[in-house]
């Protein structure tokens, strides 16, 4: 028994090295990735199948107690001598990688061949070839999510196929005088050889896998390194900049001949070979190149005639054309050039595909967020303009009642009325304004509700001397003191106090209104500064509005703070940093 | 919705009660009768070779898959109206 | 048999032990203790049962028994496989529908209380003792075969081996090592039954000829009676396994592993198709150890009949074959011995650990801590006893467990489900008198009390091998009594009419999932 183990062991040896050499072919390394058909399946089926056959060849000959024969097995053997085949490491292998319809198929022609072959077993071994390429395929996906099962578990299950074949000699060969022994001389050497030599071959086949697979890998990350650095060009507005930023990056990150980006009329910019006479500003005439325009559909130039160079001497001979589509019909081509057709790779097909999509879909998130830029400028003055139709009314009413009998508060009253709706309409064109600024305004506000609650309410506006270069969204602090008054201290009759408290700290700056009155319902209290409260007349909308804006323009940090004070009513405070960095835009 | 449920226990019952009754006497004769018909038991059978004992104790297995086949086939009744019963209570 | 297939034998059980384990990696199901309900679909659940149900007892000692004694083996067979009936049309849905992780929970569904917890907590345990003594058993015989070692010997290291795989590794065996153990034995057993036919060259004919010239009875082979003397035998025997199966906590658990009820059909209705198919398999192959191997032989090597299968093994197939058969009854053993433990450990570290000791606030390690000791305990005291039990045929063995467990869980499970007047005092005293009345009845019978080579030197009291068809009925009517007799205050009729309506429909009044 050891002598034969050896033998298998040196018989396996020499198809492994088979093995090898074939996992390094081109062809047989395309054939691992080629994707699932029914042509590929009889494919596969027969390389392996062929495979099992020369193991089958490779195999070696046992007549009687003890003799061994070595030679190859070509011929059909006598009676009394038996073929040792290993057809079966590569009938699992093959239903391993390909499933079970591959392992059917391989081992029908491994076991066909041995049938053919007879001798002492020949039903049982022609039997078991396709039998555990069956079960080899259907377990198989029942183990493992992988690609190629790991050579560990092949292993493993490399043990079980060779006591199904001594099974099955045992079940069909009864008769046989010394079967017995015979599956006792054979079976532990087969065992042994055939499951070390499916682990070996396994490990083989992932390896290939591996190497493709580090190819890949290495190609999506040079192409997300271009992505990436590709973003500050694509920002920049003038498109001729942008064309050479991207012609440049791209020549160099990626081995080609030349790189050119037009638009759908001009080159814009062209590098590498060729650039003498491909300058920027020529038009672009190629009919590929406008094809690719139109369709939106790379195209691929092979040779020069498709080419269409009108120099003699240009040493480009082809090309791929990316076209890209941007918004505000912004079209255009990048072409990567190559010296020769054979220089284009799957690898630099599916680069310039994947570019292609990149660079249109960057153009347009781009675009998209410069809009969204413009519409929330004009949302937030839109908000900023809101005014209170019903501040109005009730000042008008009066001014006219104080005419006749106090001219000259009446007088007043209208300046200040004046001034803030003169603040008002400032709103609607910043905003930020200067921080003496809104506090002219909430005091022409007060001025003017003090006036109509005379004797009734109190205003307090605490604020420090000093408050130059502080800028604040407009109409933030207004509307917080109408909302004390409206609605805090709606149903005081007496003694209403409004304290409006501005604090300057290290670097920020805290508002805090507040008021006696009767303070938030605690439904609400949480609500108030996140919804629009719109079935409350006129209310509520004010302090959403000033939190929105507060949020939008200064972000989460300066959010409206709401409670009820324990001695009753409320207060609402905010607080804005001291410098407020934004770009000149916003401000002016 | 509890004279569904009455009619489902109802339903059961009349399965139920006949096929254990089958299957203990099924079952049981086979012991019984080799206590009390020892020499029937041992004559030999229409199969050849094969005494009766051993005949019916064979069929013991084709009864079991068969028994249970018909319960499973039975019960998708029963499910059904367990979802009615669900339904209704859900109303 | 030399080292070398001994390796080979190793090598087979390890192979087999990993493909559980990438199985069970491959599913949800984690390595958690208490199995995932809804995980498993009603095959491969059907596979499990039939994994954890299968043990050595059926796989060595039937096909020894049938080899020995001809017709009385096979009666086994029919008992374990028409059981399953009772327990698809009486038990299952039931089960299913009250309970989440053990029985325990099923009984104090209607009856709550730490009592009752602690009762069936006790049940399990024995129950589990009871069926790992025979793997034990017949795990020492094959090593006994395969290396020459003494049976007690043996005995000591499966059990120490097997403690040690299941208190340290074990606990990640999920269904999944069932179901592999299930293809494996089915395809080794299924193959060595088709050498087995081929030898003679399918002619079944031939193979019963045979048959009666290998074995000393000749032609009373195939008559009843040679094992049962007492025809009360038979129906005693009948009786305890049809309704055992019905009271097997680790068989009843695995209902709570899938999802709905037509699973749970599903599952029993695939178990039965296994099991019958085996049984089948067992057959053929006990008819043709006598016939190939013959008699003699056979009892030359070991008395008891429970190594037939491996003799045989080794008779068509040399030493390959053997080791690959010890190969399978080894796997076979380590999976019904972690089956087991899982399920008497859930029953202590569930019901009794964390319900009752800890009053349901244990971390999960703990209760993992409690569960390692239970199974320690059990692997413990099975081997002692293992130790002592070495002429015994394991089918016998195992049967001793089927009529603990129709005695006491299946009357006190029954009663339960079906019966209005049942209360707690009457579940108590029915498992308190059924688990009495079925030891006892075994201890004074003919295996333990034997004059030459029994544990107790003296003539038997009951005669009775299977003292069955008493102690079921004491199960049962001791329920009955501390029903009657009890001061306790039944349930009030609608109490048990919402039990009742949800042991059926899964309904219960308010809520809507079954």
């Amino acid at each position: 028994m050891k002598d034969l183990t050896i033998i298998l062991f040196e018989r396996l040896g020499l198809l492994l090295v088979i093995a090898f050499v074939m996992t390094r072919t081109p062809g047989f390394k395309s054939m691992l990735y080629r994707e699932f058909s029914w042509k590929m399946s009889i494919v596969h089926a027969l390389v392996f199948g062929i495979f099992a056959v020369a193991s089958t060849v490779n195999g070696i000959i046992i007549t009687g107690e003890s003799a061994i024969s070595r030679d190859f097995v070509i011929y059909p053997v006598e009676n009394n001598q038996m073929i040792v085949s290993s057809s079966l490491v590569a009938v699992v292998i093959a239903g391993l990688l390909g499933g079970p319809i591959v392992g059917l198929g391989a081992g029908l022609i491994a076991g066909g061949h041995l049938i053919f072959l007879g001798g002492i077993g020949s039903l049982a071994n022609g039997l078991v070839n396709p039998l555990t390429g069956l079960l080899a395929g259907m377990t198989a996906r029942f183990f493992s999510n992988e690609r190629v099962i790991s050579p560990f578990k092949a292993l493993f299950i490399g043990v079980f196929p060779p006591v199904l074949q001594m099974q099955l000699l045992l079940i069909i060969h009864t008769d046989t005088g010394n079967m017995v022994e015979i599956v006792d001389r054979i079976g532990l050497p087969l065992v042994l050889s055939n499951s070390i030599a499916i682990a070996i071959f396994t490990a083989m086949i992932g390896i290939v896998l591996s190497e493709q697979e580090n190819e890949a890998a290495l190609a999506s990350r040079k192409a997300l390194t271009i992505a990436e650095e590709a973003m500050p060009y694509l920002k920049k507005d003038s498109p001729s900049e942008m064309a050479k930023g991207i012609a440049k990056l791209l020549y160099d990150r990626l081995e080609l001949a030349a790189v050119s980006v037009t638009n759908h009329q001009e080159v814009l910019a062209h590098i590498g070979l060729g650039a003498e006479h491909h300058q920027p500003g020529e038009q672009v005439t190629r009919p590929l190149s406008l094809e690719a325009i139109e369709t939106n559909k790379m195209k691929v130039a092979y040779n020069r005639t498709e080419l269409q160079c009108k120099h003699e001497d240009c040493p480009l001979e082809a090309a791929i054309m990316i076209p890209i589509i941007g918004v505000n019909d912004f079209s255009g081509l990048i072409t990567f050039y190559f010296r020769k057709a054979q220089h284009i790779s799957p690898v630099e097909l599916m680069m310039a595909q994947g570019l292609g999509q990149f660079i249109s879909n960057q153009l347009n998130i781009l675009t998209a967020e410069k809009l969204k830029t413009h519409i929330r400028d004009a949302e937030l003055r839109n908000l900023q303009a809101q005014i209170n139709p019903h501040f109005l009314f009730n000042t008008l009413q009066l001014i006219a009642s104080l005419f006749r009998e106090n001219p000259k508060t009446a007088r007043r009253i209208t300046l200040q009325l004046a001034s803030y709706m003169r603040f008002n309409l400032r709103l609607v064109s910043r905003s930020l304004v200067e921080l003496e600024k809104e506090c002219e305004h909430v005091e022409s506000y007060t001025s003017i509700i003090q006036e109509r609650f005379a004797g009734r309410l109190q205003i307090d506006f605490i604020r420090p001397d000093d408050v130059t270069d502080i800028y604040i969204p407009p109409s933030t602090i207004q509307p917080l003191v109408e909302n004390c008054i409206q609605h805090g201290l709606k149903d005081v009759a007496d003694n209403g106090r409004v304290e409006i408290l501005i604090r300057r700290l290290e670097r920020t700056v805290h508002i805090a209104v507040r008021d006696n009155g009767c303070g938030f319902p605690e439904s609400i209290l949480d609500l108030v500064s996140h919804i629009p409260l719109s079935d409350i007349k006129n209310g509520g909308t004010g302090i959403y509005n000033v939190n929105k804006r507060l949020i939008s323009l200064l972000g989460e940090s300066a959010k409206l703070d709401i409670r009820n004070l324990p001695e009753g009513g409320s207060e609402v405070l905010f607080s804005i940093p001291e410098q407020i960095q934004m770009e000149r835009q916003a401000v002016t | 919705m509890d004279e569904t449920f009455q009619k489902l226990m109802q339903e059961k019952k009349r399965f139920l009660l006949p096929a254990l009754i089958f299957l203990f006497i099924f079952y049981f004769m086979l012991p019984l009768s080799l206590i009390f018909f020892p020499e029937a038991m041992n004559q030999t059978s229409f199969v050849s070779g094969v005494t009766w004992g051993w005949l019916y104790a064979f069929m013991q297995i084709p009864m079991t898959w068969t028994m249970a086949w018909i319960y499973h086939i039975k019960s998708k009744r029963f499910d059904r109206i367990v979802e009615e019963i669900k339904r209704e209570e859900l109303l | 048999m030399n080292l070398t297939y001994f390796l080979f034998l190793i090598c087979i059980i390890v192979c087999t032990l990993i493909i559980t384990y990438w199985a069970a990696k491959r599913s949800k199901t984690t390595n958690r203790f208490y199995t995932a309900a809804g995980s498993l679909t009603g095959f491969q659940n059907g596979m499990a049962i039939a994994g954890d149900f299968i043990s050595a007892a059926s796989f060595l000692g039937i096909v020894g028994t049938i080899a020995i004694n001809g017709y009385d083996g096979f009666l086994y067979s029919i008992g374990f496989l028409v059981s399953y009936l009772i327990v698809l049309f009486l038990i299952a849905e039931p089960v299913h529908r009250l309970g989440t992780y053990s029985l325990g929970d099923v009984i104090c569904s209607r009856f709550p209380g730490n009592k009752m917890r602690w009762l069936m907590a006790i049940g399990a345990f024995m129950i589990s003792i009871l069926y790992m003594i025979p793997q034990l058993v017949a795990s020492g015989f094959l090593l006994r075969l395969l290396l020459d070692i003494d049976y007690s010997i043996s005995v000591v290291v499966i059990g120490g081996l097997m403690t040690i795989y299941v208190v340290f590794g074990g606990m990640v065996a999920t269904s999944w090592v069932q179901i592999v153990k299930t293809v494996v034995l089915m395809s080794g057993t299924f193959l060595l039954s088709l050498i087995v036919f081929s030898n003679f060259n399918w002619n079944v004919a031939d193979l019963i000829e045979q048959v009666k010239e290998g074995t000393p009875l000749g032609d009373q082979f195939f008559f009843p009676g040679h094992l049962f003397d007492n025809p009360l035998e038979f129906l005693s025997l009948q009786l305890a396994l049809v309704l055992g199966t019905a009271g097997l906590p680790h068989i009843l658990i695995r209902l709570f592993t899938v999802r709905n009820t037509l699973e749970v059909r599903r599952s029993l209705i695939s178990s039965t198709w296994i099991i019958g198919l085996f049984y089948l398999m067992t057959l053929v192959l006990g008819l043709g150890t006598v016939a190939l191997l013959g008699y003699q032989k056979m009892v030359a090597a070991d008395p008891t009949g429970n190594l037939a299968a491996p003799l045989l093994a080794k008779e068509v197939g040399g030493d390959f074959l053997l080791a690959f058969i010890s190969a399978i009854a080894f796997t076979t053993i380590v999976a019904v011995v972690a089956g087991l433990v899982i399920s008497a450990t859930t029953a202590f570290s569930h019901d009794i650990y964390h319900h009752i000791i800890k009053k349901g606030k244990s971390t999960e390690k703990e209760q993992l801590r409690a569960a390692r000791w239970t199974a320690l305990g059990i692997g413990f005291i099975s081997t002692l006893f293992a130790l002592r039990l070495e002429t015994i045929n394991v089918t016998f063995l195992v049967s001793l467990t089927f009529i603990v467990a129709a005695s006491s869980n299946f009357p006190v499970l029954l009663l339960t489900i079906y019966w209005k007047k049942f209360n707690q005092v009457g579940a108590i005293s029915g498992m308190v008198s059924g688990l009495a009345a079925s030891l006892i009845l075994v201890v004074l019978g003919p295996h333990i009390m034997n004059p030459d080579g029994g544990w107790i030197a003296r003539e038997a009291v009951i005669s009775l091998h299977n003292p069955g068809i008493i102690a079921i009925p004491i199960g049962f009517l001791g329920a009955y009594l501390g029903t009657i007799f009890s001061r306790n205050q039944p349930q009030s009729e609608a109490e048990y009419q919402r039990f009742f309506k949800k042991s059926q429909t899964g309904i219960r009044p308010g809520s809507e999932s079954s």
